[in-house]
């Protein structure tokens, strides 16, 4: 558990660099260092799935990112409301850090109770038909109808981009 | 063309990356591609599957872009074929669902008992809604990273 609270604070340092440094670019690998950071975190609390999915979207992410960052290197900070902005900050973590310490010290631990509905899903798996994932059964077993819904979600988007950004050059 | 065969040509307008770059990416996109296949078609069995080996697809693709410039990928990519692909992708999908209703109900398992051929499956229709999946979303986020990089946007 200790390698896993490391992380957690190498990334709260991690994120507050990124968002204060001054050039775009390196903002932007520090937040792919982030996305290796919860990939890591995720195979430490035992769901490689996640973890490669997380590592490979990250990836996209950057190249996205950095192809959108260092062509323009535009600064827009206006010094008039960095005082604002500080004191907003300042007052808004006091906010949740007060209430996060008080609402943490009330939950449940981790997986106790086991929730009711992970109770069916364990009961009613008909295990000899399986692959050796389980994760992958649950996922495309019960939840089918739900991973429809994703593919459908994407097929809009693509059509949505398409329509946008139709140019005089076809592809 | 004389152009085209010749990647380190000076004649493009987009060069692309360094030839170090150009020769890892020459190396490394086979592999990478071949992992996202496995992955498809091993997706029931190791750790992913369809979302992640389409992703890993795609990466593969888009790594060629970036290495070797705008310009091959302009002459060799389709807008039309891929929006076929993803469209293949999505109805295949319905229509393993649709075939479930030979068992009674919407995306029912047909293959219970996996017995004889269907035995190497191991994990019922699994495989055939990774592969469906992998389609669509390797075909769907690789349209969206060539419209927002080959193509102008309207307003502009």
């Amino acid at each position: 558990m200790t390698e896993l609270v490391v992380l957690l604070i190498v990334m709260i340092i991690g994120a507050v660099v990124a968002l204060e440094i001054k050039d775009l670019l390196s903002s932007v690998v520090i937040i792919g260092a982030l996305g290796l950071c919860l990939s890591v975190g995720f195979v430490l609390l035992k769901a490689p799935d996640l973890a490669m999915v997380q590592l490979v979207v990250e990836l996209i992410l950057m190249v996205i990112l950095i192809r959108a960052t260092v062509i323009e290197d535009k600064h827009d900070n206006n010094k008039k409301r960095e005082n604002a902005y500080f004191f907003v900050v300042i007052s808004s973590l006091v906010v949740f850090l007060s209430a996060a310490f008080f609402i943490i010290r009330k939950l449940p631990i981790f997986g106790k109770p086991i929730f009711r509905i992970s109770y069916a899903y364990l009961k009613d798996l008909n295990i000899n038909a399986l692959g050796s994932n389980i994760l992958a059964s649950l996922m495309l077993d019960w939840r089918v109808f739900d991973v429809f819904g994703c593919m459908i979600a994407l097929f809009v988007a693509v059509i949505c981009v398409l329509l946008l950004v139709k140019g005089k050059r076809k592809i | 063309m004389p152009e085209k065969k010749n990647n380190l040509n000076l004649s493009y307008k987009s060069k692309g990356m360094s030839l170090a770059v150009k020769t890892v990416t020459r190396l490394s996109v086979g592999m990478l591609l071949l992992y996202g296949v496995n992955m498809t078609l091993h997706g029931h069995m190791i750790p992913g599957g369809g979302f992640a080996a389409g992703i890993f697809i795609a990466l593969a693709f888009l790594n060629l872009i970036l290495a070797f410039g705008k310009d091959p990928a302009k002459e060799r990519l389709n807008q039309r074929r891929m929006a076929i692909i993803m469209g293949l992708g999505l109805i295949l999908f319905l229509f393993i669902g649709m075939l479930g209703f030979g068992k009674g109900f919407f995306f029912a398992d047909f293959f219970k008992n996996n017995t004889g051929f269907f035995s190497i499956l191991g994990g019922k229709n699994i495989p055939f809604y990774n592969i469906a999946i992998s389609l669509q979303v390797s075909s769907g986020l690789l349209t969206i990273f060539l419209c927002l990089t080959l193509l102008k946007i309207k307003g502009e």
